[in-house]
């Protein structure tokens, strides 16, 4: 086979080597956040009561079936979605600190889940907060990324210029945050919790209609995303020569903004927001894989996002306590020092 | 209940900056010190023609004392420090908390209610005759009541609940003259602790004899009520599953809050029970599928009006075995008119209605004739 | 001579925001042909972006025709129009990471399937594009690691792999060094040359060009675009079109603009290369002229002034005149300050 990125001798044995070992480590990710949390089950009786439904609790099988397995799910489908939209953000707008909650996407889904949960309570008019149907905040979500999603759109539409859209997209964001300041301010406090509680993200609460339709949703964001990994390619080098190369880059632009509009505003509904994955992935696969070839960073970014993931929501289940930390908390933790490190790298910007 | 989590948190962190001691300085006024059952957040002292109060513990972890004034009608002001001072007869008053209107209630004094923060959240009857006939103005529905309109509504004092915000308008409602004194009834642990700041309330109004009766008959009707289930073996005890899930975690009282307190009183055994804490608990759902999936009963799973709606909601809880026996028991049979639960305004007074809720549910047949007056059991369907 | 690649006809070119326009270019006539270095010359701001970007078909002329390879540019879809040309532009924004041969390889994104995955057709021409580029043992070094002219070659290799008939190059020399703006420059003489490419640059290196161009676009306000051979264009003196005012000339012997001056007033003598060289310091260092015979001798180099001052080094020949013209000149008063 003689790609553009595998003609080099020394990298067409390492690419595909270190895609399968991302694989296995994808896998091993898996099996290890499946076999920890707070109640400790031996992987034995994991493996047995999965394959051969033997039991020891009833417990246990809904432990494992309607909560690990989900979970476990859940963090791949959200480490692949969000770090494809973060490196299809970096590569568009050529700037390695772009990410899924830069175009203000995810705060268009915390307005939208924000008014649903707290514009009842503030405003006065029913709702106890409680009682608010999981679809009914995955709808409002999707709404609300989708909302603002159409306004920067209308933006980019209007200014062709990528590094406009980048910082109308960041004061998308901090007007919404506004609004949901605001919001917050004069609701009650159960509602207040509740959206204090979806802010913190959590990758277990989805039942296994939503997985599944997370994965639906999944699937669909990714298949454009595979069809145009040329003009990302030809994108490195900025939509002049992008478009020297005959790649559309209006076209490109609106696919990248509906797709990652799509799939971290989907995310970022059923999940809540997800911070750094988006923003840390990419760069740490560029690291890995020592290659800007998009072939090779898409599938590498899905594999690390879900790793990384597995391994967050893992730890974060502080395995043996009754507690658990948010997930949101574990991946800023975690992404903070990454990024920070990325920056203080020499030859960051270099190799960007 | 009041109203914000956030200034909570705030108060919390703030309580633990200025927890140092700090006693009340001046010269000892000559007070009698009247000894409270259960309430452990304030002290009454009744001296000649004053009463004086501490609020010994004004929000969770703070030691901060302040002194309160309450002067008699033609009386000469003693000498001495106070936070505040209320000079009798108090003929307006404004409250911050629902859990106060029935202080008011059983004192006679609902009339003096002058204003309230989000009026719709009261559900008492009475109350409403006042709000209905425009004697009550609403404060407005931010984290504090409206300083302006309190200042302007020139009220003889205000209760102020260090569970909102109200709390850093204390200076500013000092300066305006309007006396503003910290009710912290929420920090109490025992049941009776709560009800018994009927007597804070009832010398401010200058019915602390009145305010004595009526914790007095409280205390015994929940008294006799715990009698009831006093010799119950461990296992004539269910096991009772309490709160609710948000995403993943499970929100539930700790094993030393008030909420668990009565249902261990109530002959149940708290399936959290060895959960210590005075709070909210947030356990992983693991946790609370291991050790509470075959529970008895389900008692507080937040607001949903049958079964049906609550397994849409969060398809998780039909695992649970009080969802499949349909043993689950909210307290939402009482609203106010504009939604307000009755639970979260009178429970705190009354606990000995929860009591025998609770015993009703746990042990039928020990309250034969009792009805249920907070608590419903979900129905399968609508 | 083949068929132009690029034909202009009256052509001219603007933006429009909103309701006003605004006219760039007008009455443009040219022609691009193949096997040839054409080289765009003009101050900035004339309007040659807006030109390639018109060339690119990324802006719509307002009248006259744009003819690219017999078939107005219009009629091109973003794909057909990649194919045909080429481009290498100002400030290209690269990754670090990537090596020579991947950015090469790039070039044939027109050419492959959706996946971009290089036939055996590719590969040649990205090992071709390398070789005429001379960049051969530059294929595994990733682009931040190589030097500017390194990097020039390695834009431009990818341009030719793009394998289009015509390539446009928006001043490839400008942060270069001197050898390898030469260097460039002849790469894409000999380049247009063996592979039949128009080739257009952009460049303000006149010297250079006027070296290695086949022909000149000359392009300044208020005039229409020049085109000829750059030899024709000294000739018949429209090269100065390209200065505006009269500070400064182009000197037809030495094939350079120069600093219009009064010719001074001297009496040189000797090899006229080396005489040249003397009066240039001269006139310099500022002295105007001068009355004294000046001969200029080689072997060893050394300037004899009025037959008895002997200058081995120009410096103390220019000090001489200096201290003569003071002299000469009325004592200046004493400057403010000075004790």
């Amino acid at each position: 086979m003689s790609c553009i990125f595998t003609d080099n001798s020394m990298k067409r044995n390492s690419t595909p080597i270190f895609l399968f070992a991302g694989l296995i480590l994808l896998i091993l990710g898996f099996l290890l956040n499946i076999s920890l949390g707070s109640v400790s089950i031996p992987p034995g009786e994991i493996l047995d009561g999965i394959f051969n439904g033997n039991w020891e609790k009833a417990s246990r099988e809904q432990i494992i079936l309607n909560y690990r397995l989900p979970k476990a799910l859940v963090a791949i489908f959200a480490g692949i979605g969000l770090s494809l939209s973060g490196l299809q953000m970096q590569t568009f707008f050529r700037n390695p600190l772009a990410g899924p909650f830069v175009l203000g996407i995810s705060s268009g889904a915390g307005l939208g889940v924000a008014i649903l949960m707290l514009a009842g309570s503030a405003l006065g008019f029913a709702a106890s907060g409680v009682g608010i149907n999981p679809w009914a905040i995955v709808f409002a979500g999707t709404i609300g990324a989708g909302l603002v999603l159409v306004l920067v759109s209308l933006v980019a539409w209007r200014v062709r210029d990528s590094m406009t859209l980048l910082i109308v997209g960041l004061m998308f964001g901090s007007a919404v945050s506004a609004v949901v300041s605001v919001l917050s301010y004069f609701s009650g406090a159960e509602a207040l919790k509740l959206f204090t509680v979806w802010s913190l993200g959590s990758l277990g609460g989805l039942g296994w209609t939503q997985v599944g339709v997370l994965g639906l949703v999944l699937l669909l964001g990714i298949i454009p995303v595979i069809f145009s990994v040329k003009s990302y390619n030809a994108m490195l080098m900025g939509e002049a020569y992008a478009q020297s190369m005959g790649i559309n880059p209006n076209r490109l632009r609106w696919l990248m903004i509906l797709n990652t509009g799509l799939l971290a505003g989907s995310i970022t509904a059923f999940c809540g927001p997800i911070a750094f994955i988006g923003i840390a992935v990419p760069h740490l696969a560029r690291i890995i894989w020592k290659t800007a070839d998009h072939r090779v960073l898409f599938p590498a970014s899905a594999l690390i996002g879900a790793i990384l993931l597995l391994l967050c929501d893992a730890m974060g289940q502080l395995p043996g306590s009754a507690q658990t930390l948010p997930i949101n908390a574990v991946t800023s933790l975690i992404g903070a020092p990454i990024v920070i490190g990325l920056v203080l790298r020499k030859n960051f910007s270099k190799e960007f | 209940m009041n109203k914000l989590l956030i200034p909570f948190l705030f108060l919390f962190l703030f309580g633990s900056f200025s927890g140092c001691k700090q006693e009340a300085s001046g010269e000892k006024v000559e007070a009698e010190a009247l000894p409270l059952k259960y309430a452990k957040g304030f002290t009454i002292s009744r001296g000649k023609d004053f009463w004086e109060i501490e609020v010994t513990q004004p929000w969770t972890g703070s030691d901060h004392i302040f002194r309160y004034l309450v002067l008699e009608e033609n009386a000469e002001k003693p000498a001495g420090e106070f936070s505040a001072f209320v000079q009798l007869p108090v003929e307006k008053i404004i409250l911050t908390s629902t859990t106060q209107i029935p202080h008011l209630d059983l004192l006679n004094s609902t009339e003096k209610l002058v204003g309230f923060p989000q009026v719709d959240l009261i559900s008492s009857p009475k109350a409403w005759e006042q709000i209905n006939a425009g004697k009550v103005t609403d404060l407005g529905s931010g984290p504090s009541a409206n300083t302006e309109m309190v200042i302007d509504l020139n009220p003889d004092c205000i209760l102020i609940s260090t569970l909102g915000d109200d709390l850093r308008y204390m200076d500013l409602l000092a300066q305006a003259g309007v006396p503003a004194l910290i009710n912290g009834e929420y920090v109490e642990q025992h049941p009776l602790g709560r009800a018994e700041w009927i007597k804070f309330t009832g010398v401010l109004l200058g019915k602390y004899e009145e305010s004595v009766t009526v914790f007095e008959t409280i205390e015994t009707e929940y008294l006799e009520a715990e009698k009831l289930v006093k010799n119950l073996s461990e296992t004539e005890r269910p096991t009772v599953l309490s709160g609710v899930m948000y995403q993943d975690i499970w929100y539930a009282p700790a094993s030393e809050s008030w909420g668990a307190q009565i249902l261990e009183n109530a002959g149940g055994r708290y399936v959290f029970g060895d959960q210590s804490g005075t709070g909210s608990l947030q356990l992983n759902y693991e946790f609370v599928l291991e050790n509470a999936l075959e529970t008895d009963f389900w008692i507080g799973s937040a607001d949903f009006d049958d079964l049906e709606s609550m397994g849409k909601a969060e398809p998780r809880y039909q695992a649970f075995q009080p969802f499949k026996t349909g043993k689950v028991f909210t307290y939402t049979l009482k609203k106010g008119p504009k939604g307000g639960l009755e639970y979260f305004e009178l429970g705190y007074m009354r606990p000995d209605l929860i009591l025998k809720d609770l015993i009703k549910i746990l042990h039928p047949n020990l309250l034969p004739a009792y009805e249920l007056y907070f608590y419903r059991q979900l129905d399968e369907k609508k | 001579m083949e068929n132009p690649a690029i034909i202009g006809k009256n052509l001219s070119l603007g933006y429009a925001k909103g309701k006003a326009r605004k006219e760039i270019l007008n009455g443009l006539d040219f022609q691009l042909f193949p096997g040839q270095l054409t080289c765009l010359l003009g101050p900035n701001g004339v309007g040659k972006s807006t030109l390639i970007k018109a060339i690119l078909g990324q802006l719509k002329p307002w009248g006259g025709e744009l003819v690219l390879d017999g078939q107005p540019i219009g009629n091109y879809t973003h794909i057909d129009l990649a194919r045909k040309l080429s481009v290498v532009l100002t400030e290209p924004f690269l990754p670090g990471n990537m090596t020579v041969g991947q950015l090469v390889a790039l070039g044939r994104i027109p050419h492959t399937g959706w996946t971009g995955k290089l036939g055996s057709s590719d590969l040649e021409a990205v090992e071709k594009a390398l070789s005429a580029t001379k960049i051969q043992y530059l294929k595994d070094e990733r682009l931040a690691e190589i030097s500017d002219g390194q990097r020039q070659k390695a834009m431009i290799a990818r341009a030719l792999a793009q394998d289009g008939k015509i390539m446009i190059l928006d001043e490839p020399t400008a942060h270069l060094d001197l050898v390898n703006r030469f260097e460039i420059m002849h790469l894409l003489r000999e380049i247009a040359k063996n592979q039949e490419k128009a080739i257009l640059v952009i460049t303000h290196d006149l010297e250079i060009a006027m070296e290695t161009a086949d022909q000149f676009w000359l392009l300044n306000c208020g005039i229409p675009l020049i085109s000829g051979m750059p030899e024709e264009l000294v000739i018949s003196g429209q090269i100065n079109q390209l200065l505006s005012g009269d500070q400064f000339r182009f000197s037809m012997e030495r094939g350079r603009i120069e600093k219009r001056s009064e010719a001074g007033n001297w009496k040189l003598e000797g090899n006229p290369d080396l005489v040249f060289w003397v009066r240039k310091v001269l006139e310099k260092a500022g002295i105007s002229g001068s009355d004294l015979t000046i001969q200029v001798e080689e072997n060893p180099f050394s300037v004899l002034v009025n037959g008895e001052n002997r200058f081995v080094e120009l410096g103390e020949l220019v000090n001489f005149f200096i201290s003569k013209k003071e002299n000469n000149s009325p004592a200046k008063p004493p400057r403010r300050g000075e004790k």
